[in-house]
């Protein structure tokens, strides 16, 4: 199935930049009617799968370690409809919204919560990810997990190479959900790092159909607010900028490493 | 020439909605206190993402951040809002303490009696008052041009028995706001400025929210004055 243009797609085209309590995009209606039928009925086929509590590759399962949700990769779901997510189109669109020179590495997958999900914590999402090295730069590098540890770079055999990127733009793109009430939570941001998850600064709803993008920098608090009496469905993707980039602005202790070593090959 | 409005309450389900749905309409100072409303603020920015550089016009709020149960914030707020926009001409007062409970089942409804009654009378008397002798006091003929007033938020609460709610200490505090806007309705007529309350039940579980809108409008652009405007599609 060929990517449709964005244009033909984008029902919004007032997204709204907005600078509290971080700098970050967040807009409605983002995908045109039919368009977001075909993402959703996607997203249901891939739930008539079941979940698993267990990795597995097919399913959308609990391979987040710590975290209430069951997530999947979007190459691993089989579903045409999700390969704008994939696409150079949307990647060059979201890293011109933060006027970003992404890298092309894109991690890009679907999360599930159950209701009444468990909070998620306070954290930036400025951490370090590695991709498979060697692939051609007009593609775009999609994590594969198969061979390549996300969070740690430990590839599957000694002849594959990792580079080491930065996450450098997130994106949350809601879908599949529902009627959403005020008392259901949503993705809180937060001016710092310590405050109570259930007092954001401010709340991004999951309403059907909308997006969050934000810029990776240490100061880009957010968290997942739980609550939700019923289920809660997202696409979540990372863009990538060069680690020396972030370096040079912030400082290489600003890059926070992942806990543990969680390389786990089939 | 947009008309200016003091909005308190403004992170609120009234507040937000306001602040989306007319801050074409409205130069709007919006005092929060936990969670800022969702809207553009001041300094944000619509972008199209298919061409970022493309200025698209706008409407924004300009925000501030007070706890109005702090008297010396209620006269920052106000100096704010004319510092800002030289003017008001609605007062909005939206911000709400709402704790139901059993009386003698449970401690917190005594223990944040005076709280309620606080944010819910104290405050939009305060700020009415800041604002009457900053602004409005020595300004009648400007008021009346102006058609300035103030919206006190109250509730069907306010004037109906609810049983079984646990609304005592809450509906109290509504039923004094209502007196309170007939007596300021006295007083603030006597340089132009005319007030009411807005009672509506719950929004948006019982009335929808865009009628509660439509009501703050109509109240805004009518002549009644001393009024409790009820707001109750079960009723």
């Amino acid at each position: 199935m060929p990517v449709p243009a964005l244009a033909d797609i984008l029902e919004n085209r007032r997204w709204e930049f907005r600078s509290e309590p971080f700098p970050h995009v967040a807009a409605g209606s983002v995908f045109t009617e039919p368009f977001y039928q075909k993402l959703e009925a996607a997203l249901y086929r891939i739930l008539d799968r079941g979940v698993s509590d267990s990795p597995t590759a097919d399913k959308l399962s609990r391979n987040i370690p710590g975290y209430d949700a069951y997530g999947l990769s979007l190459q691993d779901s089989s579903c045409a409809e999700f390969q704008v997510f994939q696409s150079w189109p949307w990647h060059n669109m979201l890293a011109r919204l933060f006027h970003i020179s992404a890298t092309g590495h894109v991690n890009c997958g679907l999360h599930h919560h159950r209701p009444g999900s468990q909070d998620g914590w306070v954290h930036n999402d400025l951490n370090p990810a590695w991709f498979v090295a060697g692939v051609p730069r007009e593609e775009i590098v999609l994590a594969q997990h198969e061979l390549c540890s996300y969070t740690h770079g430990i590839t599957k055999s000694p002849d594959i190479k990792a580079v080491e990127v930065v996450r450098a733009v997130a994106v949350i793109y809601y879908f599949g959900n529902g009627c959403w009430r005020e008392d259901e939570g949503g993705t809180g941001l937060y001016k710092t790092w310590d405050q109570p998850v259930r007092q954001p600064d401010a709340v991004i709803a999951p309403v059907d159909n909308s997006i969050l993008i934000f810029e990776c920098t240490p100061f880009s608090f957010h968290s997942f607010i739980g609550g939700n009496r019923r289920a809660r469905n997202s696409v979540i993707m990372w863009l990538h900028r060069p680690k020396d980039e972030v370096v040079r602005r912030w400082g290489e202790k600003s890059i926070r490493g992942w806990p543990g070593e969680d390389a786990i090959f089939p | 020439m947009k008309r200016v409005c003091l909005l308190t309450g403004a992170g609120g389900t009234l507040g937000s909605a306001f602040c989306r749905a007319h801050a074409g309409d409205y130069d709007i100072v919006a005092v929060y206190r936990d969670r800022a409303p969702d809207c553009l603020h001041a300094g944000d920015r619509l972008v199209d993402p298919l061409n970022v550089e493309l200025e698209i016009p706008q409407n924004s709020v300009f925000m501030v951040h007070a706890e109005l149960t702090d008297r010396y914030e209620i006269e920052r707020v106000v100096d704010l809002a004319l510092a800002r926009f030289s003017r008001v001409d609605l007062l909005l007062n939206a911000a709400v303490h709402s704790r139901w409970g059993s009386l003698t089942q449970t401690e917190f409804i005594l223990n944040e009696a005076a709280q309620q009654f606080e944010v819910n009378v104290l405050v939009p008397a305060r700020l009415a008052v800041v604002m009457a002798r900053r602004f409005w006091r020595d300004r009648d003929t400007e008021n009346r041009k102006w058609n300035r007033n103030i919206i006190n938020l109250s509730s069907t609460a306010g004037h109906e028995y609810y049983p079984g709610s646990g609304q005592s200490i809450y509906a109290a505090s509504k039923a004094a706001l209502n007196m309170l806007t007939q007596h300021m309705a006295e007083e603030f007529g006597v340089f132009g400025v005319r007030v009411n309350a807005l009672a509506p039940n719950s929004f948006p579980a019982m009335v929808p929210i865009d009628d509660v809108l439509d009501e703050v409008i109509k109240l805004d652009h009518g002549s009644i004055t001393g009024s409790i405007v009820v707001l109750d599609q079960s009723a």
